[in-house]
């Protein structure tokens, strides 16, 4: 009995997708326990840092020296950065331009508590609802992003950190301007940074921040971390960078909660330009000679109406589709009833964790479309099965 | 009887405070010891599978409560371990004070593995990326080393004058 109640529990949460009244209960507790998080807190700070120094003490010794070198060297940028940022303010009111990032409201919070489990790389703040926090707005500290408010009581909250392993943004180098997808590995390791092109030249302590595309929950510009190394997929055409969070997660004691929810995307379906159309054929070369065929009218890929999305996200390395096959990905879009998306060979579909729930319902969101004009960035592609086979999408295409 | 539903109740919401304010601050290399998992098992050893299963249900809906996987999940391991070793404890195995020292570690590393592998069931794919092995160790471990002191929290919960393998007076 009771081991069906459990299942029945699993069953309800995934119908309220986390939400509903499980959802509350869990903010119930969080905003109950908070109290007595902090007195606890309060009184086992200082045992934590002896027990830390104790099991730490060589990579603190090692934290010191690499800190001080840092120190030195930073001192020495402090001058140059000042002069950068006064040349950057000149050329923004010679431009009329603002800094969005500046624009945005911040809350600051004080961080409670470390992880609770072994499973989730969370913190606890003591700022929640009531101050407009709201699930999935950014945090970060004073060197870098932190991680993304995961659940909200009403003066609580937690923050998933970025090096848990549910964790995903949407990345860009800063030198090369790439656009990739960072997730966190565990607690203690670096970012991995997908969708990299190969030919790309990733520098070690390159810059990484958010690349605030269309559909992120994260606005453009925060600094994610520096990039350690980079390793070649050639099979995948793409590269594999690592990336070292610039906020130092081990140690955060105040953090800013950015007041940003993503702007809506805009559904309405725009005209391709001619010159950067997508092809309604898939490149011949990659699938040996197989054209990816878009869906006609009342083929198996058009959804009907008001049902839920089905995506199969295609493995990057194999097709999703064979010859006269139906795409893999089709999906139903409140919008356009009888639209479907599609991907395209060699193209990978992801999600920026939270972050996809932003996403209309129904419309897919590619990334690192190969092979075809759309390369690494994110793209919405609604294919109208109904009526037409033109393809038209929203988001950036470079060639 | 009410009698020792309050002192469970007592029992595992001190064992929830732990959990969320004593715990985080001695973890080691960023894992945790699992309190509530420790509860589970503790009770299905001292008092048979059927406590265990009850003390295993309330201990996970404890744990659910403060983390934010699947709601249920820690529910339904709780469950089965607190369950499962009130089954096997006494039937199948049953030894000193060593054995129960590795059946409680046994368990543990057992019950945090079934939460990976049921979460990944049930579409948890990060679960699959975690680094296991040491998490395992300190959950092991570190519930061996505090497995004393909830075997005598659960005694007390369930007015227990003497533990099982205890000789009677």
């Amino acid at each position: 009995m009771l081991v069906l109640t459990a299942l029945t529990l699993i069953t309800l949460d995934f119908r309220g997708d986390g939400g509903g009244v499980l959802g509350s209960a869990r903010n119930t507790v969080l905003d109950v326990l908070g109290p007595v998080r902090s007195a606890f807190s309060w009184v086992f700070t200082p045992v934590g840092n002896a027990w830390n120094g104790i099991t730490n003490y060589d990579d603190l010794e090692a934290e010191n020296e690499q800190l001080r070198s840092e120190l030195d060297q930073l001192k020495g940028d402090t001058l140059q950065v000042a002069e950068l940022q006064r040349r950057t303010r000149e050329l923004q009111l010679l431009l009329d331009l603002r800094d969005t990032d500046e624009l945005l409201p911040r809350v600051a919070a004080r961080v409670i508590d470390a992880p609770l489990t072994n499973f989730e790389q969370t913190l606890e703040i003591d700022r929640g609802a009531t101050s407009g926090i709201r699930v999935g707005m950014p945090v970060e500290s004073g060197s870098g992003l932190v991680g993304r408010v995961s659940q909200v009581g009403r003066t609580r909250s937690r923050v998933q950190l970025l090096t848990d392993t549910g964790f995903a943004a949407g990345v860009r180098l800063v030198r090369s301007g790439d656009s990739g997808v960072a997730h966190g590995e565990g607690s203690g390791r670096e970012l991995t940074v997908d969708f990299i092109e190969l030919e790309t030249v990733v520098i070690p302590g390159e810059s990484v921040v958010t690349s605030g595309l269309e559909g992120s929950v994260f606005p453009e510009g925060l600094l994610v971390g520096t990039v350690v190394d980079a390793r070649p997929l050639p099979a995948l055409e793409r590269q594999e960078v690592r990336v070292a969070p610039a906020a130092d997660l081990e140690r955060l004691s105040f953090v800013q909660v950015i007041l940003y929810r993503p702007p809506p995307v805009d559904n309405r379906p725009v005209e391709p330009p001619p010159e950067t159309s997508v092809p309604t054929t898939a490149d011949p070369g990659r699938d040996g000679g197989t054209p990816e065929t878009v869906p006609e009218p009342g083929s198996s890929t058009t959804v009907p109406a008001g049902t839920a999305p089905t995506s199969t996200p295609p493995s990057p390395t194999s097709p999703s589709t064979t010859a006269g096959s139906a795409p893999a990905t089709t999906a139903s879009t409140p919008t356009t009833p009888t639209t479907s998306t599609t991907s395209i060979p060699g193209s990978s579909t992801t999600s920026e964790g939270a972050a996809a729930a932003s996403w209309p319902s129904g419309w897919g969101k590619l990334w690192g479309v190969s092979g075809s004009e759309i390369v690494n960035e994110a793209a919405v592609i609604p294919v109208p099965g109904a009526w037409g086979t033109t393809l038209s999408w929203s988001g950036t295409a470079t060639s | 009887m009410i009698g020792i539903r309050s002192r469970t109740a007592v029992v595992l919401v001190g064992a929830l405070v732990v959990q969320v304010a004593i715990v985080p601050h001695l973890a080691v290399g960023g894992h945790v010891v699992d309190v509530m998992l420790l509860m589970a098992v503790v009770s299905g050893l001292i008092a048979g599978p059927d406590r265990g299963l009850v003390v295993g249900f309330m201990a996970g809906l404890g744990t659910d409560l403060i983390v934010g996987t699947p709601f249920g999940l820690w529910t339904l391991v709780g469950c089965l371990m607190g369950f499962g070793v009130g089954t096997v404890y006494g039937r199948f195995v049953e030894g000193g004070r060593i054995v129960r020292i590795f059946t409680v570690m046994l368990a543990l590393a057992t019950g945090t593995a079934l939460f990976v592998v049921i979460g990944r069931l049930l579409g948890q794919e990060f679960l699959g990326e975690v680094d296991l092995i040491p998490i395992l160790l300190t959950v092991s471990v570190g519930g061996a080393i505090l497995a004393p002191l909830a075997i005598r929290a659960l005694a007390w919960a369930f007015e227990m004058d003497r533990l099982p393998w205890e000789p009677s007076r």
